[in-house]
């Protein structure tokens, strides 16, 4: 794990050369290259439709690029599927705009279920999930069901999800997209403490005010191509 | 190793019981669904197997008299006619045993031969046949061996049987077939519904790093759930109706032999609607990971 806070010159992530073209003929991104560094705190800004979900999906292997090649950890992703693919992704955590809770499920099954997913007995998530729920500060609310929270204590429990089997890396698709300014201020201090916790984070956000209050390093993606604003460490 | 496997053994479990749990009244649509089906399928299998049954007993009373020609004696065909396929049972009767049976029969007393000249009567054979359908066949058989004077079956009868029984055989597999068909189709799209409605739990466990295999296995398991109750439920109406049957025929039809539901059948259910649920399950969550 690389020092608190801070960037170092191993390399969580990189893209190099990726094009994104889609089956209509638009292009998601057009000759992408970036290099993410462990214990970065990268946003990715953009307007809708510009192509930050696209690079984090391409991430996270939900999107295949069209050209180019994407390594997460180590990893190709390019061609991952199947078990190899859900492996991979076993070493981060991944945070979406609308949260994706199971709605029939209660806070700590929402969070058990990445635990148990991935093979840890009863006793082991049992002991992750409170100081889980403490970190984003959900302590009281491990029996509520996701429809008895509010928006900013259900991306708080998304957040939880993606953090309990403690990743290195974290992506964050417009996580204050769907909050107010206060919940979204919430958010982004929690993701601020992650990477102080040594995780890699990488966020898109459009809102250019809390990226200038937060942001270390900033990339902007315009019609699929990408831009760097400040340089990585 | 063995914690790894109760760790996971556990955790498939219980996500299989919690599907079924909160899966609601979609759960009882392809229980109920699977009930109606086995149920209807059993009873086909049941009616089917009675009647084969009811017909086979039947069958086996048939019996071909054959009358042989005067100096010929039934000891020496019956060897022949015993060497025959399909034939079960072959009872000589000598002309002399014959005779005498009628004259008691007939209420005469003393020996009335003399005055007619001798013992009128042939000898005889009465053979039993295996089924219906093979009755006239082995009668032309027989009718061509020599010494075979002529040969008498109840031959209308016994083909009518035959082609009752054909075409109940045919009739129970086309229900069958059908009845398999249609089981196929609901099971497949009603459990398809079931996961259709956790998509997005399937969609957050692949996110979350849950292997192919271990998102299919618990919705498997749920399949072979549902499969095993609507199995139990329509044994439990097959019971049922089989005894209010059972009741009716000692009343109606107390001839024919009684014809229990047997634990053969009850394998082919389970084994039909485990089966139908499992598959249905594999179908529906293949598609649903695909198309995440």
């Amino acid at each position: 794990m690389v020092g608190l806070g801070s960037s170092s010159h191993e390399v969580m992530a990189s893209l190099v050369d990726v094009s994104k073209i889609y089956a209509n003929g638009s292009c998601g991104l057009d000759r992408v290259n970036l290099t993410i560094y462990k214990g970065d705190f990268l946003f990715v800004t953009g307007a809708s439709g510009a192509g930050k979900s696209t690079l984090l999906k391409m991430l996270y292997g939900a999107e295949k690029p069209t050209t180019g090649t994407v390594e997460v950890q180590g990893t190709i992703v390019n061609s991952l599927t199947g078990a190899k693919l859900a492996h991979l992704r076993r070493r981060m955590g991944v945070v979406f705009q609308d949260y994706q809770l199971i709605p029939k499920r209660t806070v700590e099954e929402n969070i058990a279920v990445v635990l148990k997913a991935q093979g840890f007995d009863r006793a082991e998530v049992r002991k992750r999930i409170a100081p889980t729920l403490q970190m984003v500060g959900l302590a009281s609310k491990e029996k509520c069901f996701p429809e008895e929270l509010s928006g900013g204590e259900q991306q708080r429990v998304s957040i939880a999800r993606a953090i309990v089997h403690e990743p290195p890396l974290l992506l964050a698709d417009e996580p204050t997209g769907n909050l107010d300014v206060h919940n979204a201020w919430m958010i982004l201090q929690i993701l601020k403490k992650l990477n102080h916790l040594g995780v890699t984070v990488v966020v898109t956000c459009h809102n250019e005010q809390l990226i200038k209050t937060f942001a270390k390093r900033v990339v902007r993606v315009e019609a699929g191509i990408m831009r760097e604003l400040t340089p990585a460490l | 190793m063995i914690r790894r496997f109760t760790t996971q053994s556990d955790y498939l479990l219980r996500e299989a019981l919690i599907g079924l749990w909160r899966g609601g009244w979609m759960n009882w649509a392809a229980i109920s669904t699977l009930t109606a089906l086995l149920f209807l399928l059993g009873l086909g299998l049941q009616v089917s197997t009675q009647l084969d049954g009811a017909l086979a007993k039947l069958g086996s009373q048939l019996e071909i008299s054959v009358y042989l020609q005067p100096k010929v004696r039934a000891i020496a065909l019956e060897p022949k006619l015993r060497s025959l396929p399909d034939v079960l049972q072959v009872q000589s009767i000598p002309k002399e045993v014959a005779w005498e049976a009628l004259q008691k029969e007939l209420g005469v007393q003393g020996d009335i031969s003399e005055s007619l000249g001798g013992n009128p009567l042939v000898d005889t054979l009465r053979v039993q046949v295996a089924r219906p359908t093979v009755v006239a066949h082995l009668a032309q058989q027989i009718q061509s061996l020599q010494g075979v004077e002529s040969v008498n079956y109840g031959s209308e009868a016994a083909e009518r049987l035959g082609s009752l029984q054909k075409a109940l055989g045919w009739a129970a597999l086309t229900l069958a077939s059908i009845l398999g068909i249609s089981t196929v189709a609901v099971i497949t799209t009603t459990i398809r519904l079931i996961v259709l409605s956790r998509r997005k739990e399937i969609e957050v466990l692949q996110l979350v790093g849950a292997t192919p295999l271990r998102i299919a296995i618990p919705f498997v398991l749920e399949g072979f759930a549902l499969g095993l109750l609507g199995t139990g439920f329509a044994w439990g109406l097959l019971l049922v109706t089989g005894s209010f049957v059972e009741q009716k025929r000692q009343e109606f039809l107390p001839f024919l032999a009684p014809e229990p539901i047997h634990l053969p059948l009850g394998l082919i259910l389970l084994g039909t609607g485990t089966g139908l649920g499992v598959i249905g399950s594999l179908l529906a969550v293949r598609s649903a990971l695909r198309e995440n």
